[in-house]
């Protein structure tokens, strides 16, 4: 009889059979009835602890799950639930709620990391149009300036001194190239993302590239009495490439290093053997990159925050050329070697599906390979030919002459 | 070829029927760890044949986030063509219903409380 009491409403009925049943221990008066009463009110007072510190554990339980979704709702996922090994109701609640908070937390990193990018690409652009106004904005100012002058003093004179007018004429030419050149910059790195760059590779000597990027280039060492240094580690420079592109991307190197290199040091240009690769490094003496913007520089209007302030530029040459490195199947890199800035290209030696005597076999092996650069970091290191490392060509003429 | 394997965390065979049965040991926390331990394992056991999974996890208490994430991944759907995943208690359900997670995955799987629908599921289920 007391079991089917029990087996009804837990509290409320509690208290109701413990009534009865001192009714019934009161009216009976019999012994047995009397012991029967005794046990079932013994029993009742077992259960009745039971439900009181299962209901004692069921508060904790649920303030503890309680106080864990309150972290979870001020972005605290570090708060976990302890789970017991019963695997209860409240347990499948307290690990329901620890998954969710590791999901939530792995949903919060993701959306900061997000908005950081968010953030850095918005100050990225906004310095990329800045630049890009100032970059637009100074050639355009000379051209009309220049056009206003000229234009100023033929209606002063009547006709204007001739050295005058080449004077006007020719700054408004080397603005107008710079103009040009900055937009050819922004199509090109367009063309690139879009993949509608045409890179058109051939068999051929790199020393080519060079030798045409220095004499490019030579004015813009001497204004900063620069020599060029070219050190041949390896007898054969033949590799795949654009001519047109790989000139666009030595340059675009060679120019930075020059911009940065201190006055009246040298740049040295290093050609080397990689793993199936012709690699050209590119020294300059001047400031480091920090370590944290090695990759950084490389993305589209970044430059490194050592050089950016009047270093000029928008930012897209070094993107334009790690773009169309890996168009061509190459790559480009940088590292802070001693008190300067190291940057490596390098240049598949040929074809991809060609084998090393298949395609070797039409290289000039004739060069002279005269002084051998040290392993640089994250490559092979190159076999010394000669340790004393001397210089092939002092200057830009040695290697055109 | 290993028919049976044991780890920290689980023990698994493969039975007659091709199925690989794997049983979470009682009141284990399971981790990254313990979870690419159990997939090589499995791999190996395995020879290299994608086979259905029968997954105990009754006496699980917690899985990491890692975990679900390796063993909802490739290298999971490299062994298992299908996971039956057999849950009891709240808890174990709850971790189950985690471990599925809540979009498409690489292959199929499904939460059990009975074994034997839990076999005829994978007997049924492609691959």
């Amino acid at each position: 009889m007391t079991k089917r009491i029990l087996s009804g409403d837990l509290a409320g009925s509690l208290h109701l059979a413990r009534r009865a049943l001192d009714h019934l221990a009161d009216t009976c008066g019999t012994p047995d009835a009397f012991a029967e009463a005794a046990r079932a009110g013994a029993e009742l007072d077992r259960v009745e602890r039971r439900l009181a510190a299962a209901q004692a554990d069921l508060d904790r339980g649920m303030g503890e799950i309680g106080d864990a979704i309150f972290k979870l709702a001020s972005l605290d996922f570090t708060h976990t639930v302890p789970v017991s090994e019963d695997g209860t109701v409240l347990d499948g609640l307290r690990g329901g709620v620890n998954m969710l908070a590791e999901e939530l937390a792995a949903g919060h990193r993701e959306l900061v990391r997000a908005k950081v990018l968010a953030e850095q690409g918005a100050v990225a652009k906004s310095e990329f149009l800045s630049n890009m106004s100032h970059e637009l904005r100074t050639p355009m100012h000379a051209i009309l300036n220049y056009t206003e002058m000229a234009l100023s003093r033929i209606t002063a004179d009547a006709e204007i001194e001739r050295p005058r007018l080449q004077k006007y004429l020719t700054n408004m030419r080397i603005s107008g190239k710079r103009l040009l050149a900055l937009i050819n910059d922004v199509l090109d790195l367009s063309k690139l993302e879009a993949g509608q760059m045409r890179i058109s590779r051939k068999q051929g000597d790199f020393t080519s590239v060079v030798k045409q990027c220095l004499a490019e280039l030579d004015s813009l060492f001497k204004a900063k009495t620069i020599e060029a240094v070219v050190l041949r580690g390896t007898p054969d420079c033949e590799a795949y490439f654009d001519f047109e592109r790989m000139v666009q991307v030595l340059e675009n190197v060679l120019g930075n290093a020059v911009r940065f290199a201190v006055r009246g040091s040298t740049v040295e240009i290093a050609l080397r053997e990689g793993p199936g690769t012709l690699i050209c490094s590119v020294y300059n003496e001047g400031p480091s990159i920090p370590e944290a913007e090695l990759e950084d520089i490389f993305d589209r209007f970044v430059q490194s925050s050592n050089v950016k302030n009047g270093a000029g530029g928008t930012g897209l040459g070094l993107a334009i050329c790690r773009a169309t490195m890996s168009a061509q199947g190459g790559r480009i890199w940088a590292q802070n070697t001693l008190a300067g800035v190291t940057m490596h290209i390098s240049i598949p030696r040929q074809r991809p599906g060609l084998d090393a005597g298949g395609a070797a076999s039409g290289i000039s092996r004739g060069r002279t390979g005269v002084a051998s650069q040290g392993a640089v970091a994250g490559e092979e290191p190159v076999a010394d030919e000669d340790p004393g490392r001397r210089g092939y060509a002092a200057g830009a003429k040695g290697l055109r002459n | 070829m290993a028919t049976r394997i044991e780890s920290r965390a689980q023990i698994g065979r493969l039975d007659d029927e091709g199925i690989i049965r794997v049983r979470a040991k009682p009141g284990v926390d399971l981790t990254l760890e313990d979870a690419q331990d159990l997939i090589q394992k499995l791999g190996a056991m395995g020879g290299g044949r994608r086979r259905p999974a029968l997954i105990d996890l009754t006496g699980i208490r917690s899985i990491s986030r890692e975990a679900r994430t390796y063993l909802r991944g490739p290298q999971t759907a490299g062994i298992e063509s299908a996971a039956a995943l057999l849950v009891g208690s709240p808890l174990s359900q709850v971790i189950g219903r985690f471990l599925i997670g809540f979009g498409e995955g690489l292959f199929p799987a499904r939460l059990f409380t009975s074994e034997l629908e839990a076999l005829a599921w994978l007997s049924s289920s492609p691959g």
